[in-house]
Parts: structure tokens; C-alpha cells; sequence
């Protein structure tokens, strides 16, 4: 934590090297992160880049006990900034589910799976579902607080959420079945 | 999906995040893009710092345009016309209907030929005879019978004499004084005057002369002189 609360103090005095240190250290999650909601490569590097601008313009007014606590606060920079993009292009509207799901063990499917076979999973969902299940399931965010990041309300959220699994649990089947 | 599926989903996730992407993300093109806001806060100095340039230009050049309104003037002083105020007992054709009834004797001059006669003052036999024709060059409203060449110079023990031999002559003889112009050492100032009236004695002229001189020097500062006439 001492040499990341070095480059921080560095980042604040405006030290070119302390803040590509900076980014060299965090750029890879935060593009996963920024990448997971965009699905596209344009967005997440706008998203990215604007975000970074943010931090480093932002730094002096935090003060870090952890390096987990600087993650969760640059995590969260780089998602609204994503959310920012995504705000006019998300339509929350209703998939049809093409397979019925009853009595199907989705849990069990999920956990014979790998990492990047979850994300690709997760990847695969229309873009409104992907929003609401990134933020609830993966990032931790409430329905209120959701409902309040893009303008909608808690039942949507909701509703939004419980088809995003429902989604996810036919595409588990399916890969079960082949 | 149950609570447990969550957890591991995001478990999952997690263990991703410090794997390079599967993209052609180049971050050091990011990078750059981070790093330009810099140079466009560098260029938003520039910019604040060319403009507060040209607002102080333009502050200089029209400061002393401001300061009219309060009275002081900071530019050069024209003399533009020279009056003298003669007492009601003067002898003339033209009296003003002023309450006090003095006679307005207007003495026209070339400002600008004075400050060029000024420069010349004492420096050599030419400038000086250069200076004496600058003055003679000054635009008079002469008339055939009334036109008095006034030569005022500085030293008031030996010049006024001279200058009173000089009030007293006609327009003609002014080449002759020309000539003479070279042997004094002193600064000369000269004014050309328009009188209304030929009947003043050259003591009286002398005596105005005296007068305006003094008046010259010490109120330097107002655009019109008003000298009195001593008879």
C-alpha cells in the first residue's frame, strides 16, 4: 500500500510518471470492467480514457485506507462511466424464451464451467439484461441504486433482472445439452 | 440462478479481471488519450494568457482616452490662440459689448510652429535664424495697416529693447531682423500678433510684450492666454 499511496500522492502533484504508473497498474481491469458492460471495443476505450481523466483529477479529494478501497472507487469511476454511454442505448424490453427451464439444474451446469466461459455466457445476453445482471449480480449494486444509475424504476430493475437469469439458465441448458 | 450461483459468477468474473483482454486493445493508444487532456489544460493557458495580453493592450491604448472626463490631460498642450484683454481706456476701433468693456485683441498662432521654434532655441546661429523663420511662416491674419510682429525673447534686460525696436518697425522690415536673429545667444520665442489697431505705441506693445511673456511662461498649461495690455 506504501508505494501505491507513493503514486497516488505522485498522480496528485500532476507527475507524468507517477500517473503512467497509475494507469499501468489498474488499466487492465478497468478496461475488463468498462469492456463487460460496452461490449465493444470504441466504447471501452472511450469510456476508459474518460474515466482515467476523471481519477486523476479526482485523487486529491480521497483518501484511500486500502488498496481494495481504491479499486471499488476506480471500479465504480470506470461503470458510470460506462453507464454513461450505455444510458441512451439500452432499451429494456422482453426476450422470448425459446426453451422452457423447469427443472433444470443451472447451478450445477454453471460450475463446470470456466471463468471465460462464464464471461462469454454473460457477454451473450442483450445488452439491457447484461446491464442490470453486471451491476446486481457481479458488481454488487441494489435495485434502488440501479434504478437510479439509469433513470428507471426498481420494478423494472427487477423484472430486468429475473429475465437475465431466467435467459442465462436456457443458454446453460443449452450448452449442457450439447 | 440461486444466491450461491451469484457468488460464484462472480468469482468467476473477478478472477478475470487481471487477465489481458481477449481484444486488440492497445493501452498505451488509451493512454495517450489520457494523457491529451494535459495538453489541452496547457492550451487553455495559453489561451487566458494571450488574452489578458491583449486586454492589457487595449487597456493601454485607450487609458488615457478614460481619464478625460476627470479633468487632467496627459497629452501634449496646442496653443491654439492667444488673447489679450486691453483695458477700456486703450484707444480702438473695435470695442466688445463685454461688461467690462475691454477690448479683445486676438493674437493668432501656429502652435505647431511654436514647438518646432522652441526646439530651435539657442542652439547655434542656424537654428536660431531657422527658428526666426519658423515664426515668420506662422499664419497671420494681417491687415495692410494694423499687422505688429511681436519678437518675445528670454532675456528681459538687453532682448526687450531689441524687441521693441522690432514692435515698432513694419511687416518689411522683418527680413532685416532675420539677419540679426544670429547674433543673440539667448532662446527666442516668437509670436506672431494681429492687432485690430495701429495707433499703440511701441512703449504700450513693449509693455504687452513684457506681459505676455510672463503670462507664457506661467500658465503654460491652459489652451487659451489671456494677457492684459498695459498701457
Amino acid at each position: 500500500m506504501k508505494q501505491t499511496l507513493r503514486i497516488i500522492e505522485g498522480c496528485i502533484a500532476g507527475k507524468r510518471r507517477y500517473q503512467r504508473k497509475f494507469y499501468d497498474l489498474y488499466a487492465v481491469p478497468m478496461y475488463r470492467i468498462c469492456y463487460r458492460y460496452l461490449k465493444n471495443e470504441f466504447d471501452t476505450e472511450d469510456a476508459l480514457s474518460t474515466g482515467f481523466t476523471k481519477v486523476f483529477e479526482n485523487l486529491h479529494r480521497h483518501t484511500f485506507k486500502s488498496e481494495k478501497h481504491l479499486y471499488n472507487w476506480l471500479k465504480k469511476v470506470m461503470i458510470n462511466e460506462s453507464l454513461m454511454l450505455l444510458r441512451s442505448q439500452i432499451r429494456f424490453q422482453s426476450v422470448e424464451m425459446s426453451t422452457d427451464i423447469g427443472g433444470f439444474q443451472s447451478a450445477d451446469a454453471l460450475q463446470q464451467m470456466d471463468a471465460e466461459e462464464v464471461y462469454a455466457l454473460i457477454q451473450a445476453l442483450p445488452k439491457g439484461y447484461r446491464t442490470i445482471f453486471n451491476l446486481y449480480v457481479i458488481d454488487g449494486y441494489s435495485h434502488a441504486e440501479i434504478a437510479n444509475e439509469l433513470d428507471i424504476t426498481e420494478s423494472t430493475s427487477r423484472s430486468q433482472l429475473t429475465k437475465a437469469r431466467k435467459l442465462l439458465q436456457s443458454q446453460l441448458k443449452t450448452l449442457q445439452v450439447r | 440462478m440461486n444466491p450461491l450461483s451469484d457468488k460464484y459468477i462472480r468469482e468467476q468474473i473477478a478472477s478475470l479481471d487481471h487477465i489481458s483482454p481477449p481484444t486488440n486493445w492497445n493501452a498505451e493508444n488509451t493512454w495517450h488519450r489520457v494523457a491529451g487532456p494535459k495538453i489541452w489544460y496547457k492550451r487553455k493557458v495559453y489561451k487566458a494568457a494571450s488574452l489578458a495580453v491583449i486586454l492589457l493592450f487595449l487597456l493601454t491604448f485607450f487609458w488615457p482616452y478614460t481619464n478625460e472626463p476627470t479633468g487632467k490631460h496627459t497629452g501634449p498642450i496646442y496653443l491654439t490662440e492667444i488673447e489679450i484683454i486691453a483695458p477700456p481706456s486703450t484707444p480702438t476701433r473695435n470695442k466688445l459689448s463685454t461688461p467690462t468693456n475691454k477690448e479683445v485683441v486676438s493674437i493668432l498662432t501656429d502652435t505647431v510652429q511654436m514647438q518646432e521654434v522652441n526646439t530651435f532655441l539657442g542652439t547655434s546661429k542656424e537654428e536660431a535664424a531657422s527658428a526666426h523663420e519658423l515664426a515668420h511662416t506662422a499664419p497671420v491674419k494681417e491687415k495692410h495697416d494694423t499687422a505688429v510682429k511681436l519678437i518675445i525673447e528670454s532675456d528681459s534686460t538687453s532682448h526687450s529693447q531689441l524687441a521693441q525696436k522690432r514692435a515698432s518697425d513694419s511687416t518689411s522690415s522683418l527680413r532685416e531682423k532675420k539677419e540679426e536673429i544670429p547674433r543673440m545667444s539667448s532662446p527666442v520665442i516668437s509670436i506672431s500678433l494681429h492687432a485690430d489697431h495701429s495707433k499703440k505705441t511701441p512703449q504700450k506693445v513693449q509693455r504687452s510684450i513684457i506681459k505676455l511673456r510672463n503670462d507664457y511662461r506661467y500658465t503654460t498649461s491652459k489652451k487659451v492666454y489671456s494677457l492684459q495690455i498695459n498701457k
